[in-house]
């Protein structure tokens, strides 16, 4: 496995445990909590995806790794 | 089972000053609550353990610190923190030692029950402010053989536990799968190489809060040598001490279900519901009842 690949697999996982345990805390009702956590990881994995997306437009924009 | 909480015709205490006594000086809050005796056990006790801490390891846990990151307030990153009083005494009489010596036999053993202490204040603080909410009530509050303190030091001490004692299993189960696979990944990541104090001052600390699972592996670990660059340690570093800081996220959420409970509210509200109701009904009760809750706010349960 290449190591973008291996890299995207842990922050998968890591998020995963992030949102889980924060919509622990938000929702003391398990079988709710459950219900919402789909949508919220959902969404948190947009968003770093758009932070992503400007970070790497930045990059290309303002910075010359290779020159 | 349930106990009677120390509450009745008191007059009403400041929880945040309670609070406060109790991480300046183990026990204080407590006194300043009235209960003398009960803090002065905890100050006995937690000093004490501090004390040990300090004897077992010369005092030189802060020299693990890389010399570059030494300043009056790194120490305040470190569980020690929680006990502030002992700390100072630490920065004040040992700092960051003289200059390089030998390592004393325990400083492993010395440098977790100081450590420990931290933690253990921090859940006494919990636990002065538990009580400063119950003073200046008529009402008779009642709370589970395990204070809500203790269920929230034992969610530390194993992630699930604290849940699993409230019986909330299924979250319980998935506290702990959750929180300990991080960590073990971590540790599998990093070749186990991230569970020492000396190599990782401040990763240590955040996975310190991953309770007695961390702590059984760093002593497993302890003779470890490492002889090769480990290609993933950074990325086992930081999924340790994100299982240590998620952890504190559900012990939160257990000191929150067992306050509630306490206090006769309803511990399935949402979080921000829960304090928007506590809020209005505050400004809506008679001045001096306390602990009035939305959902009736502690009538006399026993």
């Amino acid at each position: 496995m290449s190591e973008l690949a291996t890299s995207i697999a842990l922050f998968l996982v890591v998020a995963l445990a992030i949102v889980a345990l924060s919509t622990f805390y938000v929702e003391p009702d398990d079988s709710r909590a459950l219900r919402m956590l789909g949508p919220r990881y959902l969404k948190f994995l947009l968003w770093c995806a758009g932070i992503v997306g400007v970070m790497l437009l930045v990059q290309k924009l303002f910075l010359d790794l290779n020159g | 089972m349930v106990a009677t909480l120390p509450t009745g015709l008191q007059p009403a205490k400041s929880g945040t000053v309670a609070i406060l006594l109790t991480w300046f000086l183990p026990g204080a809050g407590h006194i300043y609550l009235g209960r003398i005796a009960f803090g002065l056990t905890a100050l006995v006790l937690l000093s004490g353990l501090y004390a040990l801490g300090l004897f077992l390891s010369e005092g030189m846990t802060f020299e693990f610190l890389d010399p570059e990151l030494r300043s009056p307030f790194a120490t305040l990153l470190t569980p020690e923190a929680g006990n502030l009083s002992a700390l100072f005494y630490q920065m004040k009489h040992y700092g960051f030692g003289a200059g390089p010596r030998e390592w004393p036999e325990f400083i492993r053993v010395g440098s977790y029950l100081c450590a420990l202490s931290g933690i253990g204040n921090a859940c006494l603080a919990a636990d002065a402010a538990c009580a400063a909410r119950a003073t200046g009530s008529a009402l008779v509050l009642t709370r589970p053989k395990l204070s809500p303190a203790l269920q929230t030091f034992a969610a530390w001490a194993v992630p699930g536990l604290g849940h699993w004692l409230q019986g909330r299993k299924l979250r319980a189960v998935l506290v702990a799968g959750l929180l300990l696979g991080l960590f073990l990944l971590g540790c599998v990541l990093a070749e186990y190489s991230n569970l020492s104090r000396l190599r990782h001052f401040y990763y240590w600390g955040g996975q310190f809060l991953v309770g007695l699972p961390a702590a059984a592996m760093e002593y497993a670990q302890r003779d470890m040598r490492i002889t090769h660059t480990i290609r993933w340690e950074d990325a086992g570093l930081l999924f340790g001490s994100v299982a240590g800081l998620l952890n504190v996220l559900a012990m939160l959420d257990v000191y929150a279900w067992a306050e509630a409970t306490a206090f006769g509210d309803n511990p399935l509200t949402p979080r921000g519901e829960s304090a928007k109701a506590k809020d209005k009904a505050r400004s809506t009760a008679p001045s001096g009842v306390a602990g009035a809750g939305p959902s009736g706010g502690g009538g006399a349960r026993t």
